[in-house]
């Protein structure tokens, strides 16, 4: 299970906690959006490479 | 049918949360709507969606104690929350 | 042929999702569908460069609740959808992003 987690801004400690139990025991990768310029060939890479995508706030 | 959470924390986006929960909820989707952190504010129209929530078998859940109090969430901590999403298809961070 | 389905629903995701499809367009088939504050991405003038890239649909009940009306770029009558379509996206598509 290969899990890509998507920051749309900087996670706060909630976020950190789910992102935490949803990445244990699994191949988890992040991916920073709300930076000024962002790689959308790599995003769209690590998209179709990973098994489950969440979009964070 | 896939395993879909609807995850909403701002409040202006409460509604438009549970909208998208009940659309996949007509699709067959086996549908958990989670509220966090805020209370909700129904208005007649909110009221009337989550009813049909409920009726077409969807779950609602919330660390808020007044949801649960007040509108028939079932409570979960934010750990607790990070348990249920482990086993979805997939997460809507609304 | 991939398909990667994109919901939108925040009004500031216009640039993500340029470069999104862009970076898609070579690859396969993007289905966008815009809902809530979403639907004001369409606004902006540069929303017609996603006309032909994508197959794309709003929320209806969010456009007109917005105060929107009118044509827009690369959408059909029968693009102006409901909620069920955001939910066919997540039938039909392995992947998915949600601005």
């Amino acid at each position: 299970m290969k899990i890509l987690h998507v920051f749309r801004h900087p996670p706060d400690g909630v976020t950190r906690q789910l992102v935490e139990i949803l990445s244990r025991e699994r191949e988890a990768t992040e991916f920073p959006l709300h930076i000024t310029t962002v790689d959308y060939d790599h995003l769209l890479h690590l998209i179709l490479t990973h098994d489950q995508v969440v979009s964070w706030w | 049918m896939k395993k879909v959470a609807v995850l909403v924390r701002h409040p202006k986006r409460h509604y438009e949360a549970l909208r998208s929960s009940l659309g996949c909820l007509l699709e067959d989707h086996r549908v958990s709507y989670l509220v966090l952190d805020e209370e909700i504010t129904p208005d007649e129209a909110f009221s009337d969606n989550l009813g049909f929530l409920e009726e077409m078998g969807g779950q609602r859940y919330s660390n808020h104690p007044a949801n649960v109090a007040k509108y028939g969430f079932t409570y979960l901590n934010v750990a607790q929350m990070g348990e249920l999403l482990r086993h979805q298809d997939i997460i809507i961070p609304f | 042929m991939e398909t990667l389905g994109i919901p939108v629903a925040t009004r500031d995701s216009l640039d993500h999702l340029l470069g999104i499809v862009n970076a898609a367009a070579k690859q396969g088939v993007e289905v966008v569908f815009l809902t809530g504050e979403g639907v004001l991405v369409t606004q902006d003038p540069r929303f017609g460069e996603l006309a032909g890239r994508a197959r794309l649909a709003l929320c209806e009940v969010s456009f007109r609740a917005l105060g929107l009306k009118g044509e827009v770029p690369g959408l059909g009558f029968k693009d102006f959808a409901t909620q069920a379509r955001h939910a066919e996206m997540l039938e039909e598509c392995p992947h998915y992003v949600m601005l």
